[in-house]
């Protein structure tokens, strides 16, 4: 299998970042993955961007190439909801690997924090919800994944308390990492008396509203011994809308893990890092229990034995995932892709994790719709 | 006898018998476009529901409310907005007269 490279990863800080725009955002995150892949303007011939809702615009690749100066070959805006994070990276894989280019850049950001009210958030990110069928009942997304939270739950036979050990976990790993959002700790009580947003999900179950951004560097060959190979990737698409979903409504995320282990010859047993999409705590648990890493309505209990520690078998999300280093759109799941590389190049430093080896990183967009799976590994 | 059960508009294929709450003008799983507005009896159970604390901006409903998923006995599957204290398996009512609205939820036993 052919395979592309990471030579570069910039990651801002995630938080309230008063003043900053969607561009320099974007820039700050460019500079920092130039400077860590050694690389200048001049030798980037792809571009691929992620959406902002704070700056929408057909042509943001167009628009971010001109502020940045930039001049590609190829460049474009993508948009698969909270998948995007996951899909830059394949996209840019299949650029490089097809010749198209040589050096993709992929960058998202944006102030979703300062940049609009909170009001402003909800109502463009309950857009994904069907105009005539879903929005009228006035749903939000955190009432889409209330919803899922809530048969979860029904099926499984979890406790409210299992989801908070996941928030809990989040929380504990984000203050080991300066950029973090929110760093305070906190434990399973607090989270449960948390104010209700969408029952069964709490204040402390959803992650936070924030500005930042993520960019990556993507080689059609390794360029440097820091370099971590894309050996496997994979997507699922079931549906976008969530009354139009399967009764298994994380199957998407089984489909692409199977498609991307597949395609790297690895399996879940090789596996030594996870970076996994946790908009909500049910999110994460439903990711984990579809990809293999935990048994059916396991994954909260398993948080809290720590199997998804630092020292754990499978270290989860050390820079604190979206539940607590933050959530600023693409870049939120660029984030899980970010702490990946630094964890397979050993550069994570207190956080670092002891030969991770293979790790699985997975974006999800829409309420459990699209789902892309990565497995990066150092390079062989 | 008649009853007091409401109906529900879907569509539905005429070749394969696909029933779909959302209105295509053609059938999603075999293509055909021989559809038609087709009425099913609005009785459906709770498969799942959340209550809402906050409401987005430019709702009208007063938070809080309940959001379910009901599966109508038919199988088609609905969002609809329901009254709080409902759960998961609890069999309810839903109506919807016409293939472009949301369905919405019938008390059994209104007020007064």
């Amino acid at each position: 299998m052919s395979t592309a490279f990471v030579c570069g990863v910039g990651l801002t800080a995630f938080g309230r970042k008063l003043g900053s725009t969607t561009l320099s955002l974007m820039s700050a995150a460019a500079d920092a993955a130039l400077a860590d892949a050694a690389l200048k303007r001049r030798d980037i011939d792809g571009l691929i961007v992620g959406y902002s809702t704070t700056m929408p615009h057909l042509m943001l690749a167009d628009v971010f190439a001109e502020h940045y100066g930039l001049q590609p070959q190829h460049a474009h805006a993508a948009h698969a909801g909270g998948a995007t994070g996951g899909m830059l990276l394949v996209l840019a894989r299949h650029l490089a690997v097809a010749g198209a280019a040589d050096k993709v850049l992929v960058v998202a950001g944006e102030n979703r924090l300062t940049g609009q009210s909170r009001d402003d958030t909800v109502s463009v990110l309950a857009g994904i919800g069907h105009p005539t069928l879903e929005a009228p009942t006035g749903a939000t997304v955190p009432a889409y994944y209330g919803l899922v939270a809530a048969r979860y739950l029904h099926e499984t036979g979890c406790s409210e308390r299992d989801l908070a050990e996941l928030a809990v976990l989040m929380r504990r790993h984000a203050a080991t990492h300066p950029g973090a959002h929110l760093r305070d700790p906190i434990d399973v009580d607090q989270v449960l008396a948390s104010r209700p947003i969408a029952s069964p999900l709490k204040l402390l179950d959803c992650c936070p509203i924030s500005d930042g951004a993520a960019a990556f560097v993507v080689s059609r060959t390794a360029i440097s011994d820091r370099c971590i190979a894309i050996t496997g990737w994979g997507e699922a698409h079931t549906h976008q809308h969530l009354s139009c979903a399967p009764d298994d409504v994380a199957s998407g995320a089984r489909h692409s893990a199977k498609l991307a282990f597949g395609r790297a010859q690895r399996n879940v047993g090789d596996v030594g890092y996870l970076g996994i999409y946790d908009s909500f705590t049910a999110t994460l648990a439903l990711l984990l229990e579809a990809a293999g890493f935990a048994a059916l309505g396991r994954a909260g209990r398993d948080a809290a034995d720590g199997r998804f520690s630092r020292d754990g078998r499978f270290p989860l999300n050390l820079h604190g995932g979206l539940l607590s280093y933050g959530h600023s759109g693409v870049a939120g799941g660029m984030a899980l892709a970010a702490e990946a590389v630094a964890q397979l190049r050993g550069e994570a430093g207190q956080r670092q994790v002891q030969s991770p080896g293979v790790a699985f990183v997975h974006t999800d967009g829409g309420v459990l719709s699209a789902h892309v799976s990565l497995i990066l590994e150092a390079a062989r | 006898m008649i009853d007091d059960v409401p109906w529900v508009v879907l569509e539905q294929c005429a070749e394969c018998g696909r029933n779909a709450a959302l209105p295509r003008g053609f059938c999603a799983l075999c293509g055909s476009r021989k559809v038609l507005a087709h009425a099913v009896r609005g009785r459906c159970t709770i498969w799942s529901i959340t209550h809402l604390h906050r409401s987005p901006r430019g709702d009208a409903h007063a938070a809080p409310y309940g959001i379910a998923l009901a599966r109508l006995d038919s199988g088609v599957i609905m969002m609809v907005r329901v009254p709080s204290g409902l759960a998961i398996g609890d069999r309810i009512n839903i109506e919807r007269t016409d293939l472009l609205s949301a369905p919405r939820f019938i008390d059994p036993h209104p007020p007064g």
